[in-house]
């Protein structure tokens, strides 16, 4: 049996654990990344999200459990893995002594799919030039420089660590038109680790909540979106007393008068529900990635078993 | 752009198309409903091509899957018709809006009205009077904007 089938998760982790001494940096991961999906990686400092994608490259070896990327085995097959992987780290002082144009020649030949035109493309897009120095570059110019390194070899898969960091929006969204249309083309899969929720958002279209090395949540961002949302709803009198043995219901509380409901079930049965009891006022509350954020990451604070993921 | 008679990509047709990713409501959905507006108002045609996934997910800088899964949306609603190659058309004739969506959707609308009244400290009387009064007017002002 062909393992590297297309049907494949692009990643599969089981049990993956890095330790570092006392410190658990990614703990007990299990991850499955369908091909063609753009996961966003969310979590604090600290979470496990630099650690992981390492470990996914080869760059870490795991203390526990094992990774399989495209197919390969993270540690067995790394070169295979790093052959048809773009990366892009989140510090890259590597070609300080480069050009621009000797950073392109060096990355073409560790590529066998490395594509010419469009290396030159998105120099332009990012306003390089190949006679640049790399050492003479801003933060800024570099991970742009980063970023074109990682794209030009149109790899099957792209692992962005906080890759838009120091780029202006204009060119953010340039360079997500880039990734995009190569996930839209080539199926290729995406992760890229970020603290900018909005952009996450956008072209993510499945995420994952890290906090202290555990996965909080994973998921279709939509999914997660519909199942998390909250009803507010104001009671004319006393609520109802068997409001907590609801089914559709998780937490409740309270807030002055006005009681927030998790809803896990059917959103319109709740609301049917609660109309009957002719409210005062009743809202939905639709959540986005951020306000999923914190309240994911207050529960994996509070419990030490987090949900499973769906 | 080249292409027969009905079968153009609507090049143009999409400027108006805006997700807010911060809002919360999945973006295929706000996508969904965005769509079903244009096709009802008939800024959408019948026959009319929509951008491909690809083109789509680019030009608004949001992920394919994102789009892929509100044309499919779409199609299980019979507003547009997917063929492989030929890519997505509005639905001739598309269907009018089911009556439960419409009664839901007013619904909504008039939970928005009554919240909105008593946050601001008028009966339920007052309101329904208010409405009455409003709705009575003998020529209704055109709508502005969307």
């Amino acid at each position: 049996m062909d393992e590297r089938t297309t049907s494949d998760p692009a990643i599969r982790t089981e049990g993956l654990t890095r330790r570092y001494g006392q410190t658990v940096a990614v703990r007990d991961l299990d991850l499955s990344v369908p091909r063609g999906s753009v996961l966003g990686l969310v979590g604090p400092n600290g979470a496990g999200k630099t650690t992981t994608i390492k470990l996914l490259l080869g760059l870490a070896r795991p203390t526990a459990g094992r990774a399989e990327v495209l197919g390969f085995d993270a540690i067995t097959q790394s070169l295979e893995v790093r052959r048809r992987t773009g990366y892009a780290p989140e510090n890259d002082a590597v070609y300080g002594w480069m050009t621009v144009r000797d950073a392109l020649d060096f990355c073409r030949g560790l590529y066998p799919t490395w594509d010419r035109e469009r290396a030159g493309r998105c120099l332009d897009l990012f306003g390089l030039a190949a006679g640049q120095r790399v050492a003479a570059m801003s933060r800024g110019m570099r991970r742009q420089l980063a970023l074109v390194l990682a794209v030009a070899a149109r790899p099957q898969l792209l692992l962005l660590d906080e890759p838009t960091e120091g780029l202006d929006p204009d060119r953010r969204r340039d360079f997500f038109g880039v990734i995009l249309e190569d996930v839209a083309a080539d199926g290729s899969t995406v992760l890229i680790s970020s603290h900018q929720l909005h952009e996450v958002e956008r072209v993510a279209d499945r995420v994952a909540f890290l906090r202290a090395g555990r996965l909080v949540r994973e998921g279709s961002l939509d999914s997660i979106k519909e199942t998390e949302r909250q009803v507010r709803v104001v009671f004319q009198g006393a609520p109802p007393p068997d409001l907590a043995a609801w089914p559709e219901l998780g937490r409740a509380h309270a807030e002055g008068r006005t009681w927030v409901l998790a809803v896990r079930g059917d959103l319109h049965a709740v609301l049917a529900r609660l109309r009957a009891l002719n409210p005062f006022a009743l809202e939905v509350v639709e959540r986005n990635l951020e306000d999923l954020y914190f309240s994911l990451g207050r529960e994996a604070d509070g419990d030490a078993h987090p949900p499973s993921a769906d | 752009m080249s292409g027969a008679e009905g079968d153009r990509v609507s090049e143009r047709e999409d400027v108006w198309l805006r997700v807010n990713p911060g809002s919360g409501v999945p973006i295929y959905l706000q996508l969904v409903e965005q769509l079903k507006t244009a096709i009802a108002a008939g800024v959408l045609e019948p026959g009319q091509r929509l951008p491909s996934v690809r083109d789509l997910a680019v030009r608004i800088t949001i992920n394919p899957n994102t789009v892929a899964r509100a044309y499919q949306e779409l199609e299980r609603l019979g507003l547009v018709t997917s063929r492989a190659g030929r890519g997505t058309h509005v639905a001739a004739g598309p269907p009018p809006i089911p009556e439960a969506e419409r009664r839901r959707r007013l619904r909504e609308a008039v939970e928005r009205l009554l919240l909105e009244g008593r946050t601001l400290g008028f009966s339920d009387d007052e309101i329904r009077r208010a409405v009455a009064g409003r709705a009575n007017r003998a020529a209704p002002e055109p709508e502005e904007g969307g």
